[in-house]
């Protein structure tokens, strides 16, 4: 018997696009991230509702008990006291390509005048702004914003 | 009389490019696992200049708030919530627009309170404020 279908030739689907577009998107990822050698330290911060403030170039001073005792920060892997805080942020901030944002992490029940010793530190140090981060408060279920 | 002796063409090999693509997303997917993501919610302060001339305030636009250190706020030594804070400073507010709040936080008091009660100053739009620290 003579089959009179005639045989396809299968279809492909070309692929060799694909690659580049994954390639643009791995490049886009990499150019859009930051690396950054800072290891947090995991603190309990107060619990404000508050805005996202991300940054480019966050530079995060952390406050915890433990260094509040020796009147000291932990800031890019480094204790740093009080006195010589301001000269460290901007010796970072001159380091960054663009305007940078100086972030406080402090332990939520670490007494005032350490906060104020901060401040004065970055005031001293000409930084126009100063973002104390929080977490936000826990939701009650059922509970109306 | 010349023979001319053609080679044979050979046809182009194809590298086969499909396992690329294969790759570059296992590279992005490995990326974007072993990468975190930064997210920052703060309150922010603005920060007055080192030489900044000291702010000269009229007597009665002073409205003077205390956090003790217990963390409780205080006003004519009176204890309010913070909710309560705020129905005050609003009220004081819209009596004065020109009242400058000023704050002073004890040193033993709980930095907590500091940006609860900033957030809530500037969900308000109260922006004329200062922020000091008691005396020792």
């Amino acid at each position: 018997m003579i089959s009179l279908r005639k045989k396809r030739k299968p279809i492909a689907i070309p692929m060799s696009s694909m690659g580049d577009i994954a390639f643009l998107l791995m490049i886009f990822y990499m150019a859009t991230t930051l690396v950054t050698d800072q290891k947090p330290l995991e603190l309990i911060l107060p619990k404000v509702e508050s805005e996202s403030m991300s940054s480019p170039y966050p530079l995060i001073i952390y406050l915890d008990k433990k260094h509040s005792e020796n009147r000291s920060v932990y800031f890019f892997n480094q204790d740093i006291p009080y006195s010589q805080l301001g000269e460290v942020i901007l010796d970072r901030a001159s380091e960054a390509p663009s305007a940078v944002r100086v972030y406080l992490n402090i332990e939520k029940d670490i007494p005032y005048e350490h906060m104020q010793e901060v401040i004065n530190a970055l005031k001293d140090a000409g930084i126009a702004n100063l973002i104390i981060t929080t977490q936000p408060p826990e939701k009650i279920p059922g509970q109306k914003q | 009389m010349s023979v001319k002796i053609r080679k044979k063409r050979r046809d182009m090999e194809d590298i086969p490019l499909s396992s690329t693509a294969d790759i570059a997303f296992l590279l992005i997917v490995f990326y974007l696992a072993s990468s975190s993501l930064l997210e920052f919610r703060g309150v922010s302060l603005p920060l007055p200049k080192k030489d900044a001339p000291p702010m000269e305030i009229l007597k009665e636009n002073i409205f003077r708030i205390f956090i003790n250190e217990n963390g409780l706020i205080l006003h004519n030594k009176q204890v309010y919530s913070l909710g309560e804070t705020m129905e005050i400073l609003k009220k004081e507010r819209k009596k004065n627009p020109e009242v400058v709040i000023v704050l002073k936080v004890n040193p033993n008091a709980p930095s907590q309170m500091v940006p609860k009660l900033l957030r809530e100053m500037q969900k308000a739009k109260i922006e004329k404020f200062s922020m000091g620290m008691e005396k020792k």
